[in-house]
């Protein structure tokens, strides 16, 4: 290639064309060129002709993980969800671009001053709080300044449509009356003891309504499933562990648990020599050894004035805080015991471990066991994985592969491609057993990740297609349905015949309940559904009600309608339905620009 | 470069390669150079102008974010509106700014200049959504001010497919102005059926649809 350049670049074309690259990478560094030939390997979908790059979705997949918001084997649905965020938040910085929004570096330094994520205590912005944040979410400053930019772009565009909305005083007003019109009613429930006879179903009715509702009574596609479970749990259940190792898992966390510890402190510079303040420290260590008290000695000895009359405690310590010199001693202390003469940049240390935050061997012997069988079976675990992937690839079966490995082979009932229990509910599972592979070709599925510790495999051992049940094995279902419904329809038939009487001026053959200056909210004894009903019939014209009937389960509500009030003005109520209003219009005038963008775009998913 | 012997020769070379390629090597650095300032002046330029319109625009939003408006801050953030709309005017802050306009109109109760608000983003923006979301807004005020002739008719122009729910919602409330409730009960209706479709539920359509009365559940 360079040879090819250095020949064609006797004309004076490529001459310019080289002087054109020496330009372009003094002035916006090697980074544009290498980026302007390397585009496009690494592209997941184009919005528009604009690339969403793999490297961009981990980010923000290994973000929302980091952030503990999502558990690690939700990984795939949420690789989707993210790319799905990022094309509309692609579609929504196109938009802003074309449209010219822009935020000044001047603008941004403002918001990045004022939020509290950055500020310390007294709610000053504070640069290494700044650096520590960005880093632990994985941003430079220039990126997520570029991040915030966009983000800001996107907010002017989303608050100046949900603020320009508004509410008209006439829309307010109407709201409001609806919303707290009452209205006065009565009702009867009938039930089936009103009937004059129990309805009698036919063997013909069974047949026609079974053949009328074949849908109801359809079996879906189903798969009688086998399949293997490497589980890391399991083996690390079965897993032979030897007491010694028990042991030194416990030292080893004992090693480091937390303590409580007191110390005696000789400082040396200045006043005293080192060598004073070891003599004096050695006199402590003699009167220690004739069986005085640590803590009457600290106070008399100690030049560490917090901890002096406390006798000499410090608290309950973790590593990490007092430096190498100090925690090794004190880290290698049994309660009770005081450690030699220890030095800090502080001076010379006699350290007294007072208290062991640590339960006794036996109380932790399980947790122990778990911990130490777990490490112990992580190789085995790995290698039989991969024995699985490569194994259940090449058979053609999965018993070879189950003896071989020695796992047990389960076999499922049926099951539907929505209806797996347990293990077989968990995701992946069913989308592997349906897929055409497994189910068309017969061949054993991928290894499916259930989670961190247990991989699987599975085979189609039989398949079913969708069927309509048989009438003989529905016949119970069928007949309670066509009971339910013929009851029903001879209760509206009654329903009618006495709303006709009551028309006719003859007095009611039964008692009516009344409810008075009913509202939509206010709570009562009144079926939900004979109130829905009574809200949604006709006002009534003069003095003659309207009538109306509700289902109740298998029973079935006349229903007299004869008022519909104006209720009392609810300025609190009415005043938060206005703003859930206007809120589902601004959400609404922004979800609505996004389903244009998406519908007018170019998005290529590749 | 071995075979060039001398400290002279090899100068003698590079001032031959010089001679040769110097000028064209200068002039392709000239024009690239040329180029990249020239267009960075242009951006530096446009730069300039968006920060100015953003900066009114986020002073606009400011203002208009509290709940209630003095009177000065009303007058000021109808001065920034103009300027964005006099200055910016392609812009998506001019567009945003004129129906921010409208609903400071409103609170002013003056509808008649929210109406003009409206009308003028729906002819002046490049974006078919933005004259779609005015064109909704524009009819609930001639609704509202007692034209729904005129707000059947806005409602007839061109809008968005993603705003059919609420296009449907306020078609309906017109249908109720001019008596014909057997309308009304079809726009509400298929306001709810979009509204489930599109994601966008909708406030207070249910009372009004109940309040027409169904006969379905008459007896």
């Amino acid at each position: 290639m360079l040879q090819s350049i250095r020949d064609r670049s006797k004309s004076w074309g490529a001459k310019i064309i080289i002087g054109l690259m020496v330009a372009a990478m003094a002035l916006f560094g090697a980074d544009a060129l290498v980026g302007f030939f390397t585009s496009g390997e690494n592209d997941v979908a184009k919005v528009n002709g604009q690339s969403i790059t793999r490297q961009q979705v981990e980010l923000e997949v290994q973000r929302a993980i980091r952030s503990g918001q999502v558990p690690p084997d939700q990984e795939r649905a949420l690789r989707n969800q993210v790319l799905n965020e990022l094309i509309t938040v692609s579609l929504l910085d196109q938009y802003t671009d074309d449209g010219g929004l822009h935020l000044s570096e001047e603008q941004l330094d403002q918001v990045i001053v004022s939020l509290p994520e950055f500020q310390d205590q007294n709610g000053r912005f504070s640069q290494d709080l700044f650096r520590n944040r960005l880093a632990s979410a994985g941003y430079t400053p220039m990126s997520f300044r570029q991040a915030l930019r966009v983000d800001m772009q996107r907010q002017q565009l989303q608050q100046g449509l949900a603020f320009s909305d508004f509410t008209l005083p006439s829309e307010r007003e109407r709201l409001g009356e609806l919303q707290r019109q009452t209205r006065s009613f009565r009702y009867h429930i009938l039930s089936a003891e009103d009937l004059e006879a129990p309805v009698e179903v036919s063997e013909a009715e069974l047949k026609a309504y079974y053949e009328a509702n074949a849908q109801d009574y359809r079996r879906p596609e189903q798969v009688r499933l086998k399949y293997v479970v490497v589980d890391r749990l399991q083996m690390a259940e079965q897993a032979e562990v030897d007491e010694q190792a028990l042991r030194s898992a416990y030292e080893r966390r004992a090693d480091n648990a937390e303590r409580r510890v007191s110390h005696i402190m000789v400082t040396f510079d200045g006043e005293r020599s080192r060598e004073e303040a070891r003599a004096r420290l050695e006199e402590v260590q003699e009167r220690l050894a004739a069986g005085e008290d640590f803590a009457t000695l600290a106070a008399e000895y100690s030049d560490d004035a917090s901890t002096a009359d406390e006798g000499g405690d410090l608290g309950v310590i973790s590593r990490g805080f007092f430096g190498d010199a100090f925690e090794e001693a004190a880290f290698s202390l049994d309660v009770g015991q005081v450690s030699p003469i220890v030095e800090t940049d502080n001076g010379l240390h006699l350290i007294e471990v007072t208290e062991l935050d640590m339960p006794s061997f036996e109380e932790l012997r399980d947790e122990l066991r778990d911990e130490v069988a777990l490490s112990a079976v992580g190789d085995e675990f790995n290698q039989r994985v991969q024995r699985l992937i490569d194994e259940s690839f090449a058979a053609d079966d999965l018993k070879s592969v189950a003896e071989s490995l020695g796992l047990e082979l389960h076999e499922s009932d049926w099951v539907s491609r929505d209806g797996g229990e347990a293990i077989l509910a968990e995701p992946g599972v069913m989308d592997a057993a349906f897929s055409s592979d497994v189910l068309e070709d017969g061949f054993n599925s991928e290894v499916i990740e259930l989670d961190e510790d247990r991989r699987m495999v599975l085979r189609v051992a039989d398949h079913r297609e969708a069927a309509v049940l048989d009438f003989a094995v529905v016949r119970d279902q069928v007949m309670a349905a066509v009971k339910v419904s013929k009851q029903r329809d001879a209760l509206l038939e009654l329903a009618r015949a006495r709303v006709s009487a009551l028309r006719d001026g003859e007095a009611p053959a039964f008692e009516w309940q009344r409810a008075d200056s009913v509202s939509r909210q206010s709570g009562s004894d009144i079926p939900p559904a004979v109130r829905r009903v009574a809200f949604r019939l006709p006002h009534p014209q003069g003095d003659e009600p309207v009538y109306g009937h509700a289902t109740l389960g298998n029973d079935v509500a006349i229903i007299a309608l004869d008022a519909v009030d104006s209720g009392d003005v609810d300025e609190q109520y009415e005043g938060i339905a206005v703003q859930m209003a206007e809120r589902l219009r601004a959400q609404a005038a922004i979800q609505a620009l996004l389903d244009d963008l998406r519908s007018k775009a170019e998005i290529e998913r590749l | 470069m071995a075979e060039l012997r001398t400290e002279e020769e090899q100068l003698e070379a590079i001032k031959r390669w010089w001679k040769e390629n110097g000028m064209s090597l200068i002039a392709g650095v000239v024009i690239a150079a040329a180029g990249v300032l020239g267009w960075n002046a242009w951006k530096d330029y446009q730069a300039n102008q968006a920060e100015a319109a953003s900066m009114r625009y986020q002073q606009l939003l400011n203002i208009v974010s509290q709940n209630e408006l003095e009177a000065d801050e009303l007058a000021q953030a109808q001065e920034l509106i103009g300027a964005i709309i006099d200055d910016h005017g392609k812009t998506l802050y001019a567009d945003l700014a004129g129906l921010v306009e409208a609903r400071l109109a409103v609170a002013d109760n003056d509808l008649t200049s929210a109406k003009t608000a409206l009308g003028d983003v729906i002819k002046s923006t490049s974006r078919e959504y933005i004259r779609s979301l005015a064109r909704l807004r524009l009819a609930r005020l001639q609704l509202a001010t007692g034209d729904p002739e005129a707000a059947l008719a806005t409602l007839d122009e061109n809008i968005a497919s993603s705003l059919a729910a609420q296009r449907a919602d306020v078609l309906g409330d017109v249908y109720l102005a001019l008596d014909r409730d057997e309308d009304a009960r079809k726009s509400y209706q298929q306001a709810m059926t979009l509204a489930e479709e599109l994601g966008q539920p909708l406030y207070g359509i249910q009372l009004k649809l109940d309040n027409l009365g169904t006969q379905e559940a008459t007896l």
